[in-house]
């Protein structure tokens, strides 16, 4: 039951409740209300009240006007949304409402909220998934009632990268502008001169560290078959010949973008209509995830060479996590089958996808996967590092369970089998590196070539070379061996790591060499100044290292190759590159 | 001369050029423009020349193979013409890609049939300037895999430039060339490549123009045979026209399949590549085809079955409230004069401690409770203010004795009820005889003055006066009051009519409305029905760690449900404590659902709030839009992008975050003490008493 006041009766109430005195205000509303004290005290309670709310949005409306950081529409915004709580609550604002509010305030500021619009949309779209998903629940993979379901789960996706991601409606100008002005404005806030000076910096350092570099370097090729491809073309080479089929789609249409998005959510919906979708989810398997070597979409919008990093982009994702999925599907079905049941443990589920994730080059960085922002900085990609690594260390690790620790030693064992027959069979033909000590170690030589040579482990060796030459270089410190551990790649002379002598290296050389390695191109970069030269012991410049970031890395060796190389060995060494095989020319260190 | 001299246009006498582009010559300059459109002048020159001036190799090979016919036959020359310079076309196409590798096979035919030709140089029998003849001795692997891959692409050409025609029958011309150019363009560089490897050229310069040159070449030549085609056809398709207005038109009475025009649009194309995919295209469950008496059917009804007698489990909105159960009439609590009514009234519960400033010292809050007590007794007759009263408090009425509730079966129609078709012979009835009525014949307007009706003695104008008597003679009444009163009769009979048609609309309009509400009530207490147990599906899921089970869950969520809305917020929030044992997250788990539901239909301020609560769980790592987009509530979402967004932050705003909050909060605090002395402005006091009125 509410009370309130009869339009007939306002204009009585105005006049009696404009008198500031709350007494002679009750005085007057008794005599309206035929001397019934109660009444005139209830309807000058809900006046107060009403008044007292008021003046509460008055002064709210107030601060909202004299607060900084803030923009128009998010004034206006906040107005609105306090507004409309105090009326929902019919209240004064309480302790907690203050937080609330507090914390709505330092959101928008920083542009953390959701756009109204889009919650609206998100809540339609989430009741229509919720609607569909009883109709889902027991169709198999693929079936109409899933795809029904997952075009509308693909629908919040998008509305959800749509506004994590605010840029990603602009062109590649208005990015680069809005994100110019975020800049200007930071800098423009404070106050003094240093601070202003100390703020520019940071930005200079935001723009050397950009992920842009990162996505650029790995576009323009299809490297995943064979780089991240290696481990499921061992394990699977159906899935993997199906997969590197679909991830060719995009490139295939290289030439629309919309055609490519068009590819990029059909092969989304594709992934959330499978059976096992949501327990891939659940299971942290690396599906719907930010690959590590495209961790931002700003070169696709450069016009027309952006559709060529787009297609890379999108190939590398369909390849990744389409491989992904599939095996997931088939090795959790094969593991639920062979232990009788039709729903896996969640334990054993998250270890299946963990070893896929690995296996497909999203290692699991353990304690450290809240830093993966900061290692990301640091390294090309550290999941990537960890999945190669894992291929040695995960058959040894007795947290998995047990049945998923075989399939990783089986799966180890055939990685390095497959690589050992690889290289026996291509040293029929060429020469192959097959002493660990030297860095050409896996490699096979193009014939024909002058110096150019092909990685045959996919990554592989480098670890196998690391481990090899510090293993011996700390047993002969140790006095268990005589053999030298290390062995030039350029002129294949034996040298002693850890000899003691002046200039010659050490195990911790070997180790930050190796490190230095694998960095972020900015941070490579750096090192290069740094060391005082680049990879090719030239003297490192500026327009050469600005080229260096933005030409994307099978290109480049292309173009280096060429110096050295005759055309046809360098467009072989380009194809071997650009389907994952690097290509390592050692003729530009003879020079 | 000047020292700039070279930069002015035409200061270096233009290269004469000969050939069809020479009307197109531009003063040379250097820079990419001019580069580019030499290259394009020159790759056309130079695709023009192999079919206009071919190299003397192509004109011996011509001259040796060609011409088939006995040149001294005229007719058969003239019948195999077109054949000849065909393959004239064709070969001068081809061989310049097949010539490397058949000079090379000359080569080695040549040097084999000499046979030990090394030991013959090395006896003298051969001079050693023989070797630098034979051309293929100096080639290394690569140069001759590139002549085979010449000879292989070249032939693939044709093959290919064949299936480019054959894919422009179905386009324009525009889509066509350009099509057919990105189509061969690849197999151009390939060719390029072929070329270069052939020529063991390392010179890069040299090998970017040979890639492009065999580019464009290919591009061009791919675009204008795929356009050709269209063209072609276009030609063709004007000279029919020609003749097409002489053909019969016959009509065409009807067609029983609908012959829909094929529109490209991004969603046409979406559909086609779907379709490719072998995805069936999406149906609305509403257009699906009755199945008929026989079939069995699909059970898609969300309605629960409801069986004469049973009391069915449902639940009543009400606005600013939670769902609450249905209880039938006759279950309801009769509430007598004196008893304590359960606080429900929508009348927020003030504490004194919230704004005690507000009342001075005389006077003392009394609870609501003490005057809903009287509320029968406010409504006082002969007194002042009855209707006022009347209107503030809307009193509560015993409960009828009524009969259990008849379950309506379902109705997927309006009918009209028997009462309102009663009603609407009699309308129908009263128009027919106000239609045949001799009054209705006559113009109203002259009746009519400014809107007032008059008389006849009120006429001065004697043409209308006239006119008046005439119509009296119509309607056949002679007594002039008579035939006013009977004039007004029918007029206010008119009204009356057009007063009842009006209500009769309305009601029927207000009889539909409120069928299809019932209907959609009906819908909306299914769905609410199976509210609980939804929820507690959702909190098996989100809250694993919870002890209770789902049944028990279920059995919480209903008592929840019932509960107050402002208490359920309160506890959800953990701003109060549940003291009835059921957990915060049941709380926080219906307010999601409600906030889902009032989001859907665009109030989102509930979402926002509740996604600042600190009853649920913390967000997981994995926090792509994909895991985000799983969640079963919008509040979530909201939570777990905010987090997401966070986590993007500076480092340094990040750690100030909270410090930065307390800030805000403490100026709000500050703003907000100030309105016990703020002076109230006309204008606040309107929108005071404006928010407190009836509606």
């Amino acid at each position: 039951m509410s009370i309130c006041i009869p339009q007939n009766y306002i204009d009585a109430v105005k006049e009696v409740v404009s008198n500031p005195s709350s007494k002679d205000r009750l005085s007057k509303l008794k005599d309206i209300f035929n001397g019934d004290e109660k009444l005139a005290r209830e309807i000058n309670l809900l006046y107060e009240k009403s008044l007292l709310l008021k003046k509460q949005s008055t002064a709210f409306d107030k601060f909202i006007d004299n607060i900084n950081g803030q923009t128009v529409k998010n004034r206006a915004k906040l107005k609105e949304s306090f507004l409309k709580n105090q009326e929902r609550k019919n209240a004064i604002i309480s302790d907690s409402g203050l937080d609330e509010i507090s914390r709505e305030i330092f959101d928008r500021k920083y542009k953390l909220d959701l756009p109204d619009e889009a919650i609206v949309e998100l809540a339609k779209a989430n009741k229509k998934t919720r609607e569909l998903k009883p109709l889902m629940e027991k169709t198999p993979s693929d079936s109409p009632e899933r795809i029904a379901w997952a075009e509308e789960h693909v629908k919040i996706q998008e509305i959800l990268d749509g506004v994590i991601n605010v840029n990603n409606d602009k062109g590649f100008l208005a990015t680069i502008g809005a994100q110019a002005g975020d800049a200007w404005n930071r800098i423009k806030s404070k106050e003094t001169l240093l601070n202003k000076a100390v703020e520019t910096l940071k930005t200079a350092k935001d723009i050397a560290l950009a992920p842009v570099y990162k996505s650029i370097g790995a576009s323009v090729d299809a490297s995943f078959m064979f780089r991240q491809g290696r481990n499921l073309l061992v394990e699977d080479p159906k899935i993997w010949a199906k997969t590197v089929q679909e991830a060719f789609k995009p490139i295939k249409n290289i030439t629309s973008k919309t055609q490519q998005d068009l590819i990029l959510r059909e092969f989304k919906i594709k992934l959330a209509s499978s059976k096992l979708y949501q327990e891939a989810l659940d299971s942290g398997l690396g599906v719907g995830v930010i690959e590590e070597f495209f961790p931002t979409s700003l070169a696709e919008k450069i016009p027309v060479i952006g559709n060529t990093f787009k297609a890379s982009d999108i190939s590398f994702t369909m390849f990744a996590q389409g491989g992904r999925m599939s095996l997931f599907e088939k090795l959790y079905k094969n593991t639920a089958d062979n232990l009788g049941v039709t729903k896996l443990e969640p334990q054993l589920a998250k270890d299946i996808a963990t070893r896929i994730n690995s296996a497909s080059g999203r290692g699991n960085l353990g304690r450290f996967e809240n830093q993966s922002g900061f290692l990301n900085k640091v390294f090309y990609s550290a999941r990537w590092i960890k999945s190669q690594t894992d291929v040695f260390t995960m058959p040894f690790n007795g947290n998995l369970d047990p049945i998923v620790q075989r399939q990783a030693q089986i799966q180890s064992a055939k990685i390095i089998s497959s690589v050992g027959a690889t290289m026996f069979f291509a040293s029929m033909f060429t020469d192959v590196e097959s002493d660990p000590r030297s860095s050409k170690f896996g490699k096979a030589k193009i014939p024909g070539s002058k110096d150019l040579w092909v990685d045959l482990t996919g990554g592989l060796g480098s670890y196998i070379v690391l481990a090899t030459k510090s293993t011996l270089a700390l047993a002969k410190s140790a006095g268990l061996t005589d053999m030298k551990a290390s062995k030039s790649a350029i002129s294949g002379k034996l040298t002693d790591i850890n000899s003691g002598k002046f200039g010659s290296d050490t195990v911790f050389d070997l180790f930050v060499n190796f490190g230095a390695g694998k960095t972020a191109p900015s941070l490579s970069a750096l090192i290069q100044y740094f060391r005082g030269q680049d990879y090719s012991g030239n003297k490192p410049t500026v327009a050469g290292t600005v080229s260096n970031l933005i030409t994307p890395i099978s290109p480049k060796n292309f173009y280096e190759s060429l110096q050295d190389e005759d055309f046809v060995s360098a467009l072989i060494g380009w194809v071997a590159d650009s389907t994952g095989l690097s290509t390592a020319n050692y003729g530009k260190y003879k020079k | 001369m000047g020292l700039y001299d070279d930069l002015k246009p035409n200061s270096q006498p233009q290269q004469k050029t000969s050939g069809m582009f020479d009307d197109l010559a531009v003063p040379k300059k250097e820079g990419i423009a001019s580069s580019v459109f030499g290259t394009v002048k020159a790759t056309g020159q130079g695709f023009l020349d192999m079919f206009t001036n071919p190299s003397e190799a192509q004109k011996a090979y011509e001259a040796n193979y060609l011409p088939y016919a006995p040149k001294s036959n005229p007719i058969i020359r003239a019948i195999t013409a077109p054949g000849v310079a065909s393959m004239r076309v064709t070969t001068r196409l081809l061989n310049s890609g097949l010539m490397p590798l058949a000079d090379d096979v000359a080569n080695i035919y040549e040097v084999s049939r000499k046979g030990g030709i090394a030991d013959q140089v090395k006896e003298g029998k051969i001079p050693a300037s023989y070797l630098d003849d034979i051309a293929v001795l100096k080639k290394n692997g690569y140069n001759i895999t590139g002549d085979v891959a010449q000879a292989v692409l070249s032939l693939y050409g044709g093959s290919a430039v064949k299936n480019v025609a054959k894919a422009g029958v179905k386009e324009g011309f525009k889509k066509a060339f350009v099509t057919g150019a990105k189509e061969t363009a690849p197999v151009g560089l390939l060719f390029g490549a072929a070329q270069v490897a052939s020529e063991g050229e390392t010179d890069i310069k040299k090998i970017a123009t040979t890639l492009g040159v065999s580019t464009a070449t290919a591009m061009l030549l791919g675009g204008m045979v795929r356009g050709t085609v269209p063209a072609t056809k276009s030609v063709s398709a004007k000279i029919a026209k020609l003749f097409e207005e002489k053909k019969i038109k016959v009509p065409v009475v009807s067609e029983s399949v609908p012959s829909n025009i094929k529109v490209n649009t991004p969603n046409s194309r979406y559909s086609d590549y779907r379709a490719s995919q072998g995805y069936e295209p999406y149906v609305d469950p509403n257009t699906l085809p009755v199945i008929e008496g026989g079939a069995p059917l699909v059970d898609k009804n969300p309605l629960p079955t409801v069986k004469q007698g049973e009391n069915p489990k449902v639940f009543v909105n009400y606005p600013e409230r939670l769902p609450e159960p249905y209880i039938p009439q006759d279950k309801l609590p009769t509430i007598e004069m004196g008893e304590k009514l359960p606080d429900k009234s929508g009348l927020p519960t003030i504490q004194m401690n919230d704004i005690p400033e507000v009342f001075p010292g005389d006077m003392t809050y009394h609870p609501i409770d003490s005057i809903t007590k009287t509320t029968s007794g406010i409504v006082r007759a002969g007194k002042q203010a009855p209707e006022l009263i009347q209107q503030i408090y809307n009193p509560i009425k015993k409960s009828p004795e009524v009969a259990p509730p008849k379950v309506r079966p379902t109705k997927t129609s309006f009918e009209v009820p028997d009462e309102f078709q009663q009603k609407k012979t009699e309308l129908e009835i009263r128009k027919e005889a106000l239609n045949q009525s001799p009054f209705n014949k006559l113009d109203a307007r002259r009746y009519q003055k400014e809107g007032d009706i008059r008389e006849l003695g009120d006429v001065t104008n004697k043409k209308v006066a006239d006119k008046m008597q005439n119509d009296m003679g119509e309607v056949g009444i002679e007594d002039a009051t008579k035939f006013q009163e009977e004039h007004t009769k029918f007029r206010e009979n008119k009204a009356q009519f057009i007063q009842d048609e009006k209500i009769f609309k309305q009601e029927v309009q207000n009889a539909k409305s409120s069928f299809k509400s019932e209907v959609a009530s009906l819908e909306d207490v299914a769905k609410q029905s199976s509210l609980a147990d939804d929820i507690a599906t959702q909190m098996e899921k989100d809250y694993p760690n919870n002890s209770f089970d789902r049944q028990t869950n279920k059995q919480q969520i209903e008592v929840v449900l019932k509960k107050d809305r402002d208490e359920i917020i309160q506890i959800a929030m953990g701003n109060k404590k549940s003291t009835d044992g059921i957990p915060e997250v049941a709380h926080y788990a219906v307010l999601k659902n409600i906030a889902d539901q009032e989001a859907a239909k665009g109030d989102i301020s509930l979402a926002r709030e509740i996604s600042y609560s600190n009853v649920d769980r913390k967000a997981g790592q994995n926090l792509q839009a994909a895991n985000i987009a799983m969640k079963d509530n919008v509040s979530d979402i909201i939570k777990d992008v905010r987090i997401k967004m966070e986590d993007n932050l500076p480092t340094r705003v990040k750690k100030g975050k909270d410090v930065e909050i307390s800030r805000i909060k403490k100026t709000i605090n500050d703003a907000l003490k100030g309105i016990e002395d703020m002076k109230p402005t006309r204008e606040m006091i309107i929108s005071a008493l404006e928010k407190i009125k009836c509606k």
